[in-house]
């Protein structure tokens, strides 16, 4: 054998032994969860509930509701998808993806016009309103071709008359937590981000709740996926739950139903 | 294939961003070269390490090092705004910084290593016949290493159109400011029924390497026929 055959052969032998060594069956079936990005903390802890109560295994994913669609729709494990925008449950639903009959509406959000911490504003919720003068400096949203969180924002500073007035000094973020960092970190003084995503969150004070009829009502819709695991039926019960609808209130969210 | 208004100008931004960050970096990185190639000092090592980093460090992290350091807050990007009116963070300021960070140890070690392959012995002929440092580099070293130089500087190049982690976190999003080729591909991907437009941009990627590297082969060819 020549030296070049023997190391193709050695390399050919340790792929196989690689590819060979998978992970035994898990005994608890995961379910996994794909969960817009502001429920993050609220989820983190209902998921740590379900799993100390029934022993069960959640893995949770967090990202945009445009980018965990996207994921859905290429392939990724998903049992339960939880969009914080009803066009991206629309989008999967169109894939044959979702169980229609699973759809239902979980939670609600508000908007809120954020400052740095240790700042404050009067704000007059009208056209008439000196935006640049009482509100100057950088603006940090979603981004709204692509973040719910976005979207909304765009369509509240529309309606307003704001628009033309501030996206000039707009920087935009990936997704709803980032947008309050952005203000947090200092390179945007203003924000208009979720009221959920404010609770407990440092470096930021709110100046106000948008006014609800400026922007289509925020509704997180959850749903779980046509090859859902048994066991997700158990989590969606446990998060239209009493205990779940506890910590989603208590992290600044509205339940639906409520 | 039609490229729409948006796609055109992601395309402009890419070119400027890229072409801006491999001209501000040339320099440094031809120094930084040298040094490594041609000086042995204390802390050569560690020099070594900082300037590979970007290389091994995921790109986001290094995005967030640069908010951390030239960020509004942070004491040279305060100053810069303050006194220079200058924001580095989410202008394309921001993406030609992120873009020469992240394509800077790829244009030194291609730098280096042709700086190296000149055969040291010419440079010392040079200086016994008087010439100074600077001036044996400009025309005995800079020369002889000409093509390997073109060549990190093009890979420079190329890495710089196809940034993308340490751009969106660090010079962020915006359509016609920071929205790169990549960036755009991103945003595409993520709108409901943009596939096409991503399919687009993915064919103007593909082209534009194309053309730089077959430029670069052109080049390269030229000055080897020209120096015989």
């Amino acid at each position: 054998m020549s030296a070049h055959s023997r190391e193709s052969g050695f390399l050919a032998c340790v792929m196989l032994a690689v590819a060979g060594c998978t992970r035994p069956a898990p005994e608890t079936q995961t379910i996994h969860v794909f969960a817009a990005a502001s429920t993050r903390s609220a989820l983190e802890r209902i998921a740590a509930e379900f799993e100390r109560r029934t022993g069960g295994k959640v893995d949770c994913n967090f990202a945009s509701s445009s980018v965990l669609a996207r994921q859905i729709e290429a392939g990724a494990p998903c049992d339960l998808f939880l969009s914080a925008d009803p066009t991206w449950v629309k989008y999967v639903q169109e894939k044959r993806l979702l169980r229609d009959d699973s759809v239902r509406e979980l939670l609600r959000n508000q908007l809120v016009l954020v400052v740095q911490a240790g700042k404050s504003a009067t704000v007059n919720w009208s056209a008439d309103f000196d935006v640049d003068a009482v509100l100057p400096g950088t603006w940090a949203l979603g981004d709204p071709d692509t973040v719910p969180l976005g979207r909304y924002a765009r369509q509240a500073l529309e309606r307003l008359r704001w628009w033309e007035r501030v996206r000039s000094r707009t920087i935009t973020a990936a997704d709803a937590p980032a947008v309050l960092r952005l203000v947090a970190l200092g390179e945007a003084d203003v924000a208009l981000g979720y009221a959920s995503d404010v609770v407990g969150a440092e470096g930021v004070v709110v100046v106000g709740e948008v006014p609800a009829d400026l922007y289509e009502p925020i509704r997180y819709l959850i749903a779980a996926t046509t090859n859902a695991t048994p066991a997700a039926a158990e989590l969606l019960d446990f998060l239209v739950g009493p205990a779940a609808s506890d910590v989603f209130r208590r992290s600044g969210f509205a339940v639906s139903g409520d | 294939m039609v490229l729409g208004p948006a796609e055109w100008t992601a395309i402009g931004l890419s070119m400027k961003v890229a072409a801006v960050s491999t001209l501000i970096g040339a320099v440094p990185a031809m120094a930084l070269a040298w040094l490594l190639a041609r000086r042995s000092f204390p802390g050569k090592t560690l020099l070594d390490t900082v300037v590979h980093l970007p290389l091994v460090l995921p790109p986001v992290a290094v995005g967030y090092v640069l908010l951390l350091s030239l960020g509004r807050r942070s004491a040279v990007g305060g100053w810069l705004l303050e006194h220079l009116g200058v924001r580095l963070a989410f202008t394309w300021y921001g993406a030609v910084v992120a873009a020469m960070v992240m394509s800077f140890p790829l244009v030194v070690r291609g730098m280096r290593l042709a700086i190296e392959l000149v055969d040291p012995r010419l440079e010392q002929a040079a200086r016994t016949l008087g010439a100074s440092p600077a001036r044996v580099f400009l025309t005995v070293t800079l020369p002889l290493a000409l093509r390997g130089v073109l060549a990190g500087l093009v890979l420079g190049f190329v890495r710089s159109l196809g940034e993308f982690g340490a751009t969106i976190t660090f010079a962020g999003n915006t359509a016609g400011q920071t929205r790169t080729l990549s960036l755009a591909l991103y945003t595409s991907s993520q709108s409901p029924g943009d596939e096409a437009s991503a399919m687009r941009i993915v064919v103007v990627c593909v082209a534009l390497c194309l053309v730089a590297v077959l430029a670069s082969e052109f080049l390269s060819r030229r000055i080897t026929t020209n120096r015989g």
